[in-house]
């Protein structure tokens, strides 16, 4: 998901070296900044940002304060962004996702984006389904692919593997594929994690399927299925799909 | 016989009554020594971070001046943390510190600081606490700042017989514009009161009020002692 962030922080020179890591991060669009919360409370109406880069202390009201004077539903995700080590813990009570102490690295702002769009993945998958806590997970164990003039079921213990294939996912199944209108996330959260793992952004596996892994030069792995396939495991879902694989 | 035993003991008697004030007085002072330590004001960690924060930026398209302020901060902190430094100096050294530190505040601020010193020749070898200008100046650019325009603060003394006047003026929202004026009062005055009760007995005020021209003045009354 693209970051639409809005830099709040009296400091320009603060404000300045935010704005150069994030020049070289994709998916991120600074959408404006502000020197104090009051122009920043107007700047989120007109400019509908996803993310605020938050400092804490500025002339007027505080970063806090800011948030208090928010609608919750319409608040963006917050990153703080301070010289106080002090109001980590009242950062955590707001529900902020990361907390980053001046000066940081390129790294640590790295990992709190990552976080920020975790959290923004989050809101979004939640928003359609109601009261998701309350209803018990019932994981799928077929799924109704519609083509012309029938609905055809196909049984997730047939499936090898899962890609997606722009606003479909690609479920390839005993020799055959079956296109779905369906994100990877949505399909996700519908089938087991005991049994399905996602091993790249756009590739998830069955985990009965899986025959061989083989690691690639730069941290990737390639896994091989048992029909044959192959397919990758990238670096960034190493650890989750190991643990899943019983690698670790 | 019975009367050099009475002596004795009346004479053993004082000596412990005399030993015994004197570890007291001796005590006391060692409490009063740690108290001003403690009170001693310090370069702020915040403003140290949010310095090299700064710093690091400056780095990038301005190296002259990331080299300029790190030797100015440097300056500051090493004053700060000499622990051997006198409880008080001149007027003159104080304000070469705080003429650093405002230095770096305005890197900080870039082009939303103005800030002027200015000093009566007759006040300059004035005796007063080190480093106790910086928490009243910090006190006015925390929150004496106006929304959205530019700070400004102004630093002036004077001296008028037997009375040193020095005062931090700022162009904020003042001290009775509600929560910010509360907020205001905080720690660093207090200690910065309780560091006076310590030095000067009730001999130095601390005034905070709104100022005639708008914003805030904190004011400070001393008496006029000559620096050694």
């Amino acid at each position: 998901m693209k970051l639409r962030i809005l830099i709040v922080d009296d400091m320009p020179l603060s404000r300045q070296r935010t704005q150069r890591y994030l020049a070289d991060v994709p998916e991120v669009e600074v959408v404006g900044e502000c020197g104090d919360a009051e122009s920043a409370l107007e700047a989120i109406d007109r400019l509908a940002p996803n993310l605020l880069l938050l400092d804490v202390q500025m002339p007027g009201l505080t970063g806090f304060q800011l948030l208090e004077r928010m609608p919750p539903d319409r608040r963006p995700v917050v990153i703080f962004v301070t010289a106080f080590a002090e109001f980590a813990v009242k950062a955590f009570v707001v529900q902020a996702v990361d907390y980053l102490l001046k000066p940081f690295d390129r790294e640590r702002l790295a990992q709190a984006l990552a976080k920020a769009r975790d959290g923004l993945g989050r809101s979004r998958a939640a928003a359609p389904a109601p009261a998701p806590a309350e209803t018990p997970i019932v994981y799928l164990d077929r799924i109704a692919v519609k083509s012309v003039g029938k609905t055809v079921f196909v049984s997730t213990s047939a499936i090898d593997w899962i890609e997606t294939a722009g606003n479909y996912v690609c479920l390839h199944a005993d020799k055959d594929t079956h296109l779905v209108r369906a994100t990877m996330n949505q399909l996700e959260s519908q089938l087991d994690p005991r049994r399905f793992v996602r091993i790249h952004r756009s590739t998830m596996v069955r985990i009965e399927a899986v025959k061989e892994i083989h690691p690639l030069f730069n941290g990737d792995q390639t896994v091989f299925l048992a029909n044959g396939d192959k397919v990758v495991l990238s670096r960034s879902y190493r650890e989750k799909a190991q643990a899943a694989l019983g690698l670790r | 016989m019975l009367a050099g035993a009475a002596i004795l003991l009346l004479l053993s008697t004082l000596g412990l009554a005399w030993l015994a004030i004197w570890q007291h007085r001796r005590f006391a002072r060692r409490i009063a020594e740690t108290e001003l330590r403690r009170l001693r004001a310090q370069v702020d960690p915040h403003f140290l971070f949010n310095t090299l924060n700064a710093i690091s930026e400056l780095g990038y398209d301005d190296p002259e001046s990331a080299d300029h302020a790190i030797t100015t901060l440097s300056g500051l902190l090493r004053t700060s943390l000499d622990e051997t430094r006198q409880q008080e100096i001149s007027l003159q050294d104080e304000l070469e510190f705080l003429g650093d530190y405002l230095s770096l505040q305005r890197l900080l601020m870039r082009d939303d600081l103005a800030a002027s010193v200015s000093t009566d020749p007759r006040a300059a070898h004035a005796r007063v606490p080190a480093m106790i200008l910086q928490p009243l100046v910090e006190n006015a650019l925390t929150h004496g700042r106006p929304i959205g325009g530019k700070g400004r603060i102004r630093v002036s003394t004077s001296r008028n017989g037997e009375t040193l006047l020095i005062e931090v003026h700022d162009n904020g929202p003042g001290f009775n514009s509600g929560a910010s004026g509360a907020v205001r009062k905080g720690i660093g005055i207090a200690n910065t009161r309780a560091r006076l009760d310590y030095l000067y007995g009730g001999k130095a005020v601390l005034e905070l009020k709104d100022g005639d021209e708008g914003g805030a003045v904190a004011r400070l009354t001393l008496p006029f002692r000559e620096a050694p």
